[in-house]
């Protein structure tokens, strides 16, 4: 039986994207494997040559010198990934982190306010070179565990493992923050195409309600002057851009433009069935499976 | 949980680096030494927030028993600044220690490392911890990181 998306999915989605066709197809397609490199351990230059040297055809990304994409499956049995020199994570989850690029540079304190299994906060280690502290928060005990394994396994040292429900997280404040939400995981149906016969449209009200609830409180953790990055790995625009428009009526928040050279995105929509939202969403940004060939994503750049 | 590293603990294990793979103190400087269960040291971040309660920070760096024991993590990260006391293993002994399998080495290939905890390398790869005895060597490579390698 060929796989199919769903019909309430597709007349849906089909509002929401440029090219309804591709983006269907896209999301048929099982996604290319990738890894980043990790500098804590590695340098692109070296591990690009004993990839070549296995036969395992890798290609480096436009917009990250350190993401490379291969077709073939045993990145996970290679002794780069043994060794942490590689650590093997979807496309766009590698996004959020590089937003912040310039301000991991300094930062002294992160948040990372739900980040378990940890492909993020091991990202944002070696982008901050293990310097300063980063708070790697998840409410999930059982998660903790393999959230611990990816650190170690990396070679962090900057990092603090609390198990908190984050909307009971103490009051203290960071100069940056990431909250990569827990959410619906439409944009990684990719991975696993049959869940998405499960794919039901009374699940948007609940996370987004939660959503709610996380940002506002990522937001009070926030310094002055301080950069909080949201992303979910989603498409329903209840869970992405009505949850900033609803941060941007409760808070003094303001937005900055997402942009990563070489990597297309689209802008973040201002209208959705029955809403309109703050004009300013704008400025956030959907990654599509169709245009970068990976899964889907949604990213959006706050300053307080 | 962890807490502050007793300042006995924390020259122990340095002291213990130093002597037996020349790891020197300032490497590990801008960091700070905590302490978790059964006597684990754990090299993590300068600054945390006292009204945090960390369920652990940064790495396991060794555990302090009858002697001390580095850990695999550490001996991974700081491995290409280990000048002794290693073992450099031929590529079916690596694919075996991945594999979490005990190893016997030639007399030849121990060359003047003495009997102990030891680093294991294969090319300049630093693979991880063995405990060496005699021509044997004891796996120490934690369970959850033992994979078949293919590719190395
Ligand atoms: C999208 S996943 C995070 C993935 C992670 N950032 C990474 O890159 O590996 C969302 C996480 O949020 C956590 N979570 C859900 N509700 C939470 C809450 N109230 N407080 C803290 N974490 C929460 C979940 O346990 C889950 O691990």
């Amino acid at each position: 039986m060929t796989l199919e998306v769903p019909a309430a999915f597709a007349e849906r989605y089909a509002q929401l994207v440029d090219d309804a066709p591709a983006f269907f197809e896209a999301m048929l397609t099982p996604l290319p494997k990738s890894f980043r490199v990790n500098t804590l351990k590695a340098t692109a230059e070296t591990v690009a040559p004993r990839f070549a040297e296995y036969g395992i055809g890798i290609k480096q990304t436009a917009w990250y010198s350190d993401a490379f994409v291969s077709d073939n499956p045993a990145l996970g049995s290679t002794l780069e990934h043994f060794l942490g020199a590689i650590y093997i994570q979807e496309l766009t989850s590698m996004l959020p982190p590089l937003l912040i690029r310039s301000e991991l540079q300094t930062a002294a304190t992160v948040l990372d306010a739900c980040a378990a299994p940890g492909s993020k906060t091991t990202q944002l280690s070696a982008l901050m070179n293990n310097r300063g502290t980063i708070v790697a928060n998840d409410v999930e005990y059982e998660r903790i565990k393999p959230l611990k394994f990816n650190l170690e396994r990396s070679g962090t040292l900057n990092a603090v493992v609390t198990n908190y429900d984050l909307r009971s997280f103490p009051q203290m404040s960071f100069e940056v923050a990431l909250l990569d939400a827990p959410c619906t995981s439409e944009g990684i149906f990719r991975k696993n195409p049959r869940q998405m016969l499960s794919w039901s449209p009374k699940r948007f009200a609940p996370s987004a309600h939660r959503q709610k609830q996380l940002i506002l409180k990522t937001f009070d953790l926030l310094a002055d002057g301080g950069t909080l990055i949201y992303s979910t790995c989603t498409f329903a625009p209840e869970e992405n851009e009505a949850v900033i428009d609803y941060l941007l009526n409760e808070r003094p928040a303001e937005l900055e433009q997402v942009k990563i050279p070489n990597f297309r995105l689209m802008p973040g929509i201002t209208t959705w069935q029955n809403q309109t939202f703050d004009e300013r969403v704008s400025m956030t940004a959907r990654a599509l499976p169709h245009h970068n060939d990976t899964g889907g994503f949604f990213l959006a750049r706050i300053r307080k | 949980m962890i807490e502050p590293c007793s300042a006995n603990d924390k020259s122990l294990t340095l002291e213990y680096l130093e002597r037996r793979y020349g790891l020197a103190p300032e490497l590990l400087a801008d960091f700070e030494f905590y302490a978790s269960a059964n006597g684990r040291v754990i090299l993590g971040p300068k600054q945390i927030d006292p009204c945090l309660s960390p369920d652990t920070a940064g790495l396991l760096i060794a555990r302090i028993g009858n002697t001390v024991k580095p850990s695999t993590n550490l001996l991974q990260l700081v491995g290409a600044l280990i000048l002794r006391n290693f073992v450099a293993l031929e590529r079916e002994n690596a694919v075996r220690y991945i594999k979490g399998l005990d190893l016997e080495v030639a007399a030849t290939e121990i060359g003047d490392t003495t009997e102990g905890y030891v680093l294991l390398k294969y090319l300049t790869f630093p693979l991880g911890c063995g405990l060496l005895q005699g021509t044997h060597i004891k796996n120490m490579l934690p369970k959850a990181k033992r994979i078949d390698v293919r590719f190395l």
